[in-house]
């Protein structure tokens, strides 16, 4: 929805008011304040503005009267609002009594000369009742455990512990990669939000490689060359004990001795919640953290330990009872030696006939002890007693000796901890992974996390993890579609499972590429393009050589569609086409190399035939329509999820506000640029500012978007760096494509660039100045006289 | 041992506040200085000749608000006749010592004291900080010993389209509440829903459960408002589906308390970890800390803070104030 505020240039400050209260409202983050100067034509004044908005809100009061310059204005405004089916809405904002304008007092309009709240409150149940379904919701009729689209499974947890229909949808990725994933070696794996992390990690369990490999037990799949058994843990917030930080302040009081007083311990507590990475001066020097961090590694350790012994003591009597065929064989002897060789190393003298039971019997109690010492800790006038078994950083090694010891088809293999969401883990947690990371003999930790979701790379004695040695670089499951073999690569993988989701529902057609119909005609007729093409450089003091043409369509003929387009609604009003967003291709590159976006892209694609009795089934194609629907209702929903994304903490809003605004200023350029106008990058021309306290807010603004793949930053490499290219680069952010649509973009980021200096970008964060700048980082675009570069892609 | 208490079976709406019995004075008055002009809601029904030994009114200190600086002053007006009053103020992302520190105070101001009477008014605090302050209260033996509270608002002014709040700041686990995880085991995610869409689909997005049931108020407050939570948590009820709804009580803890073993309990949900967010209302809240106390131990309870509050369309008036059903149990 976008909203046009007309006022009186007297009444701006209370139009602005009612703009930023809007916003607030989450009405839509597009509404703009626009003054009328006395004895101006009002529609004319307005023009570009009203080609995009649904409403125009009218503040109403004396001033806004004399300034519309009478009744005849008044009915040659509503006679073009009624042609672009553009709806008025007057605002009293002075008593109806002292208005003028018979017509306008005449018209339903909203009070808020007597209550401005209850106006505001009306204005919104109005507005929000005309607005269509919200994109979140239509997205969400599609996602889910009971939705009948094939598509419906954007989430690992939706195939439940169904492991037979896991193996039927994994597509592995590259050869190279997975192959360096199923190595005996530790390896972190990153990815954004709905990479594939989780499905990745789930493939190297057993139960799903029985199904993948077509075998019966763990023994054939020895024979095929897994010589490995992994066991999957999802590290949820709260799933360890010490999560929030009240008790290791405790214990770094009790350890220290030193006095407890309020102001210093949230003053501690700060610092600890606003640590983001190990190790960090601000903690090192504060005797009571250092205290309290040692302290917590141990209890966390001996935690951990546990509760991994548990969960693999229930997983191995699990694989031995599934029937017909379990996966090993464990009898009652290999259980009672096990059981007996663990509670040797825990330091108790075992009884007869032991079995798991009893193991799991003692380590549920050994928990619950630690678990009452936390809570004792911060429990008034309790008192807190150590009172449990200590286990050391080497047990899970012989623990897993023992158990590969005495079971016979897992004899000689290595055991693999697959840790998903490491990020949930605080950093101190951290250190005992990358301690196992680096030391464990008999197991091996794998480990998947999100950007920026590794907290420190060291173990709590300050020994650093070295990737390339201590283990391989990292995967990256974000694929970077500005490098040809990563587009390649991620195209070959989205056809891999879109074949298997459809070949699971009985598809006729199973190649994603067949079934999205392709533009069997260009938008806008090609002469009418070349025509635009040649006027823009002629305007733009260009030369025009019809030789060149392939190379100016290669950059013009995109932004000319959008033009063109845009034109045409200034004509004729919004419900005119929008720009088509169709095919593989465009689906790929407005997935920004993220499977679950996709998904969706395709999922709701396919809602919509369907919905309009298309039979995909059957190999009916989606047609380009139908994904041009698709495409801006994710790019809509996709937006909109910003601020619910707990990942970014308190920056959510902040972060949808500032991408709808870069969005306008790229518009603008696209609208108005004379030889580069396709880009979706910015570019920082002072990042060594982004240090200073003063941009802590932008430079949080940047992480963030950054680790939720909201932003990416542009790798640099000789392969697509321009050969005229002098300037210095800055530091540039891609925006991510799936926003392309909503905001009225190309897809393509192209090589344009956009420069802007922290100071810009921070006022353009700011809702005073944000208006101002965007106008001006607008103008500027629209305006600059780029170099012609001739080497581009994507 | 057992202290035995008269049981109420239902909510016992108030139009005056007594002291908790005739003989003597209560012992603690305990409140929530807010915005929320509800804050007020049992103050302003106080008897004249009610009167605690020790009255504390509770004041989050993070951010200014005019309305609630002008409630608190009324609440101090009205409170200073009833007893020895103190204003705690207390961070609302750091409760954790002030609220042990109150424990303490109350436990050594009793001296001992049988039959110690502790009323508590909760209409508007903190979800997180009550579940926490109750759990202190139970280590010391005193739940038997409080009577609770609760003010409605007059009217929500909830739209069928407006959330009550905007954004999500933090998804964290509530202190004292988590750690007995189990990794063998799915996670089921337990949403107790109330008028914020967003934050349940946060809660959602981020925890990525196995399974999902969803809990909804009925009946709600008002006869009016029937339906209303299924509108403003349409998007989730769409992605987990209308089978996975399950209703409970909105106004009285006992109800709560049952029907939320009832359901977790069951051999359909037995066998997961349940991961519970309490977005409802604050009887809910304490009925589900009823439940927790004698809960299966693989339960968490995560929170989602949001990340401002929808002013505009939020709480108005002073409803009707009840005093909660509270089975009284020591740990």
């Amino acid at each position: 929805m976008k909203i046009f505020v007309s006022c009186s240039n007297k009444d701006l400050e209370q139009a602005n008011k009612l703009a930023e209260d809007l916003k607030n409202q989450s009405v839509t983050p597009w509404i703009y304040v626009k003054d009328l100067r006395p004895g101006a034509m009002w529609l004319k004044q307005i023009d570009d503005a009203l080609s995009e908005a649904d409403y125009v809100l009218g503040v109403i009061t004396e001033n806004y009267i004399s300034s519309l310059g009478g009744i005849e204005a008044y009915i040659a405004i509503s006679d073009g609002l009624r042609t672009k089916n553009i709806r008025f809405l007057p605002l009293f904002f002075s008593s109806r009594d002292r208005i003028t304008s018979a017509i306008i007092k005449a018209l339903q309009g909203f009070d808020f000369f007597n209550n401005y709240d209850d106006g505001l409150r009306c204005l919104i149940e109005f507005l929000k009742k005309e607005e269509p379904e919200s994109a979140k919701i239509t997205l969400s009729k599609v996602e889910g455990p009971e939705s009948s689209n094939p598509f419906h499974r954007v989430r690992m947890e939706f195939f439940r512990d169904n492991y037979r229909l896991i193996a039927k949808a994994f597509a592995i990725p590259e050869k190279e990669k997975y192959e360096l994933l199923q190595e005996e070696r530790p390896i972190v794996i990153f990815g954004g939000r709905g990479s594939g992390k989780s499905m990745i990690l789930k493939s190297l369990t057993p139960q799903v490689l029985l199904h993948r490999l077509k075998c019966q037990n763990f023994g054939e799949l020895r024979k095929k060359g897994v010589n490995y058994l992994g066991f999957y843990f999802r590290i949820e917030k709260g799933s360890l004990l010490m999560y929030d930080y009240n008790s290791l302040l405790e214990m770094g009081f009790a350890q220290t001795g030193l006095p407890k007083n309020y102001e210093l311990y949230k003053r501690l507590l700060d610092k600890l919640n606003k640590l983001r990475k190990l190790p960090s001066k601000e903690t090192d020097e504060e005797p009571i953290l250092t205290a309290g961090f040692n302290a917590v590694w141990a209890i966390t350790l001996n935690e951990f330990n546990f509760k991994i012994l548990k969960m693999m003591i229930i997983k191995l009597k699990e694989f031995s009872n599934i029937t017909p065929n379990p996966i090993i064989t464990l009898g009652k002897t290999e259980e009672e030696i096990i059981s007996r060789s663990i509670f040797e190393k825990l330091g108790i003298q075992p009884k007869e006939g032991l079995c798991f039971k009893d193991l799991i019997v003692y380590v549920d109690q050994e928990i619950s002890k630690i678990s009452n010492y936390v809570q004792n800790l911060a429990t008034p006038y309790a008192i807190p007693e150590v009172n449990w078994c200590r286990t050391n950083i080497k047990f899970l090694d012989e623990v897993f000796k023992i158990v590969s010891t005495n079971i016979d088809e897992l004899k000689n293999i290595t055991f693999y901890l697959l840790l998903d969401e490491f990020e949930n883990f605080r950093p101190i947690q951290q250190t005992i992974i990358i301690e196992w990371i680096k030391t464990a003999q008999n197991f091996v930790v794998k480990v998947a996390s999100k950007f920026e979701g590794m907290f420190t790379n060291m173990t709590l004695q300050g020994q650093p993890l070295q990737f390339g040695q201590d283990c391989p670089q990292p995967i990256e499951l974000d694929y970077n579609l500005f490098d040809r073999s990563q587009k390649a690569n991620y195209q070959k993988l989205l056809k891999n499972i879109c074949y298997n989701i459809l070949d699971i529902e009985g598809y006729a057609e199973k190649d994603i590429s067949n079934i999205l119909e392709v533009l069997k005609e260009p938008e806008i007729p090609q002469k009418i393009i070349d025509e635009e093409i040649r006027k823009i450089r002629l305007n733009a003091n260009l030369d025009f050589d019809p030789n060149k043409i392939d190379s100016y369509r290669d950059k013009l003929k995109t932004a000319v569609i959008f033009r063109i387009l845009r034109q045409k609604r200034k004509n004729m009003g919004r419900k005119t086409k929008k720009k088509v967003f169709a095919g593989f291709e465009t689906y790929t590159y407005l997935s920004s190399g993220i499977v679950r976006i996709f998904l969706n892209l395709v999922g709701l694609a396919l809602y919509k035939a369907e919905g309009e009795r298309i039979n995909v089934k059957n190999g009916e194609k989606i047609t380009v329509e139908q994904q041009t629907w698709s495409a801006y209702i994710t790019s809509k929903a996709w937006l909109e999820k910003i601020p619910e994304n707990s990942d970014v903490m308190e920056q959510g809003e902040k972060i949808y506000h500032f991408i709808v605004a870069l969005g306008e200023i790229l518009n603008q350029r696209l609208l108005y640029h004379s030889t580069e106008p396709e880009c979706l990058a910015i570019t920082i021309v002072d990042p060594q500012n982004l240090t200073k306290d003063i941009n802590s807010g932008l430079r949080d603004i940047l992480v963030f978007s950054e680790k939720e793949s909201l932003l990416y930053k542009r790798k640099e490499t000789s392969a697509y760096k321009p050969k005229q290219f002098s300037s210095s680069r800055g530091r540039e952010y891609v925006l991510n494509r799936i926003y392309a649509p909503v905001l009225g973009l190309s897809y393509r980021a192209r090589w344009g660039r956009n420069r802007f200096s922290c100071n810009e970008l921070r006022k353009l964060l700011n809702s005073r100045t944000e208006e101002k700048m965007k106008k001006e980082l607008s103008n500027r675009l629209k305006n600059e006289k780029s170099e012609e570069i001739t080497l581009f892609d994507f | 041992m057992v202290i035995v208490q008269k049981q109420i079976a239902d909510p016992l709406e108030l139009t005056v506040v007594e002291n908790w019995k005739t003989d003597r004075p209560d012992d603690f008055f305990i409140c929530w200085g807010s915005p929320e002009l509800r804050c007020t809601g049992s103050v302003n029904k106080l008897h004249s000749g009610y009167k605690a030994d020790h009255v504390f009114i509770l004041k989050y200190s993070n951010h200014e608000s005019k309305r609630r600086t002008k409630n608190i002053k009324s609440m101090i007006d009205r409170l200073e006749l009833v007893g020895n009053t103190s204003i705690i103020p207390i961070d609302e992302s750091k409760p954790m010592p002030i609220l042990k520190e109150i424990v303490e105070n109350i436990e050594s101001l009793l001296e001992n004291k049988k039959d110690a009477r502790i009323t508590i008014d909760i209409s508007t605090s903190i979800k997180w900080h009550l579940l926490i302050l109750l759990k202190f209260l139970n280590s010391r033996n005193l739940l038997s010993n409080i009577r609770l509270l609760y003010t409605e608002p007059e009217q929500y002014i909830t739209s069928l389209f407006q959330s009550l709040s905007f954004g999500i700041k933090e998804i964290f686990p509530i202190p004292l509440y988590y750690g007995n995880y189990d990794f063998s085991k799915n996670d089921l995610l337990v949403l107790i829903l109330g008028y914020e869409g967003s934050r349940a689909m946060a809660l959602y997005a981020d925890l990525d459960p196995a399974e999902c049931i969803l809990l909804i108020a009925d009946p709600p407050y008002k006869k009016e408002w029937k339906g209303r939570s299924e509108e403003l948590n349409k998007e989730i009820i769409n992605i987990i589906g209308k089978s996975k709804i399950k209703y409970i009580d909105s106004r009285n803890p006992l109800k709560v308390e049952l029907q939320l073993r009832k359901i977790l309990t069951s051999s359909k949900y037995k066998s997961y970890n349940h991961i519970i967010s309490p977005l409802g209302t604050k009887p809910q809240t304490i009925g589900l800390f009823l439940y927790l106390l004698k809960a299966l131990s693989n339960s968490i309870l995560i929170y989602g803070s949001p990340l401002r509050h929808n002013n505009l369309f939020y709480s108005k008036g002073i409803g009707r104030t009840w005093e909660l059903p509270f089975k009284r149990r020591n740990k």
